[in-house]
């Protein structure tokens, strides 16, 4: 067959060890799926293999693996949604999820199905925010790109879930809007 | 549009969602956490993180989460399985890159001539007799037909059924369905190697109704001896050719389980229309 990657089976057992855990815990929060969390940690760690020099290059690996995990995993979330459409007009049974929020799983699947629907370079950012937590400056540093248009992402990303939302007839408990009390130093 | 005139505010509630666990500026990301488990962080980030786990219950909530996803991680999952499996998947798209650009320096030879001569050498390679092809029809779905290019000759021919196969033959194939649809092609070897045949990118190729439609790349076959069965999968939406991979492990898995020997696997179990092939190679004679 093909040239071997210049990598051996112990270097790569060991990045599973160190950061298996990472990247599956992220795929299973946006994919909301444990088979397809499993088929993503694979396809993210063939990635790492097929790029073994850059990975080895960074002082961060983790950081690395962030973004690599969530934009496979936001594609996923799309190419899904777009086979659903495409079974869906073709008279199949596979059913959208929902966009609806009562409990949690009610909200991962809320979050799923917005991240299918939105812009992607929207999505990433909600994902950084929403799952990981990170605040956006140190989004803004990931990225590379001004605090400030991070902020003006998340706003974009909020409005159009609102909207999604209201077009499907759902009240998103709690209501929305945006927080003036607490505040992030970011 | 243009970016708002002021900073926007710092905390913004996403619909349909529980409020965010950040409480204050010193709350730490999930990044941040897996930094610290990871040894990423420099020694004051280290020291202001487990300084601040130990005061917010928030934050060392999440830290005891993502240390206790870390242990049941190691603790379940067959790493070196897992590891097995990714050189396996990383190997078999390194091939599909090298029967590409295998094929590409033999297009390359008209380099300075037309496009009309590249269109010349390409048909080349298409069948020279109107023999019928062996192929596999599915009810209601489409087929492939063959076409093989020895070494040594100099255009290609009809595989017959039966016909066996040398290290180094090339295989292109033809598409014959009367639905449009996208078109994946993955082989499994006696080797229990799964290789993508087709397409070079991605994403499964979308693929127009018709007869003898040639797909656009060619094949290689390589060293690996004896049976394989190449699974065409044309399906009605879009999907990642990594899937069709994935769907082709987990029926190879089944098949073995079912004390199946390779090459033999059951359908992909994907919603998708199957068509199949079976070629055998041979070590390559002395003289042809």
């Amino acid at each position: 067959m093909g040239r071997p990657p210049s990598v051996d089976r112990a270097e790569i057992e060991g990045l599973y060890r160190s950061y298996g855990a990472l990247v599956r815990r992220r795929a299973r929060s946006i994919l909301n799926d444990d088979r397809e969390a499993e088929d993503a940690l694979q396809e993210v760690f063939v990635r790492v293999i097929k790029s073994v020099a850059d990975f080895r290059r960074q002082s961060q690996p983790s950081t690395w693996l962030y973004r690599i995990t969530t934009n496979l995993c936001l594609n996923r979330v799309r190419d899904a949604r777009r086979r659903r459409a495409r079974l869906a007009s073709v008279g199949d049974s596979a059913k959208a999820i929902p966009p609806t929020a009562t409990g949690p799983a009610e909200t991962a699947a809320t979050v799923h199905n917005l991240l299918a629907q939105l812009p992607q370079d929207l999505a990433e950012i909600a994902v950084y925010y929403f799952v990981d937590e990170m605040d956006q400056a140190e989004i803004a540093r990931l990225l590379g790109v001004s605090r400030r248009t991070i902020g003006y992402r998340l706003e974009r990303f909020v409005a159009q879930a609102r909207q999604l939302l209201a077009e499907a007839g759902v009240a998103p408990p709690g209501g929305l809007g945006v927080p003036k009390t607490e505040g992030e130093s970011g | 549009m243009t970016e708002p005139p002021t900073d926007p505010p710092n905390d913004i509630a996403l619909p349909g969602a529980p409020a965010r666990r950040r409480l204050g500026p010193g709350c730490a990301s999930d990044l941040t956490l897996d930094q610290l488990a990871t040894g990423e962080l420099s020694v004051a980030e280290r020291a202001a993180t487990l300084g601040h786990i130990g005061l917010c219950a928030a934050c060392g909530q999440a830290h005891n989460r993502l240390q206790e996803s870390r242990a049941t991680f190691a603790s379940t999952a067959n790493l070196a399985a897992l590891a097995a499996d990714a050189l396996s998947r990383a190997q078999a798209t390194t091939s599909q890159r090298r029967w590409l650009f295998g094929w590409a320096p033999r297009l390359a030879l008209p380099v300075g001539l037309s496009a009309a001569a590249v269109v010349m050498a390409l048909a080349l390679l298409m069948p020279s007799s109107g023999v019928a092809p062996p192929d596999t029809r599915t009810k209601g779905g489409f087929s492939l037909s063959t076409y093989v290019k020895h070494p040594d000759q100099e255009s290609a021919g009809t595989l017959h059924l039966g016909e066996p196969l040398h290290p180094g033959d090339r295989l292109q194939f033809r598409y014959n369905g009367s639905d449009a649809g996208f078109l994946t092609v993955v082989a499994v070897d006696g080797a229990g190697q799964i290789s993508i045949y087709f397409p070079p990118g991605e994403t499964a190729q979308k693929i127009q109704p018709g007869r003898d439609l040639p797909l656009p790349s060619a094949v290689e076959l390589d060293g690996t001896l004896g049976r394989e069965i190449i699974v065409a999968v044309r399906c009605a939406a879009p999907i990642a050719v990594s899937d069709v991979v994935a769907a082709a492990r987990r029926a190879q898995s089944l098949a073995g389980n079912n004390g199946r020997p390779a090459p033999d696997i059951g359908p992909l179990g994907l919603p998708c229309v199957e068509a199949r092939q079976e070629i055998t190679k041979i070590a390559q004679p002395k003289t042809r």
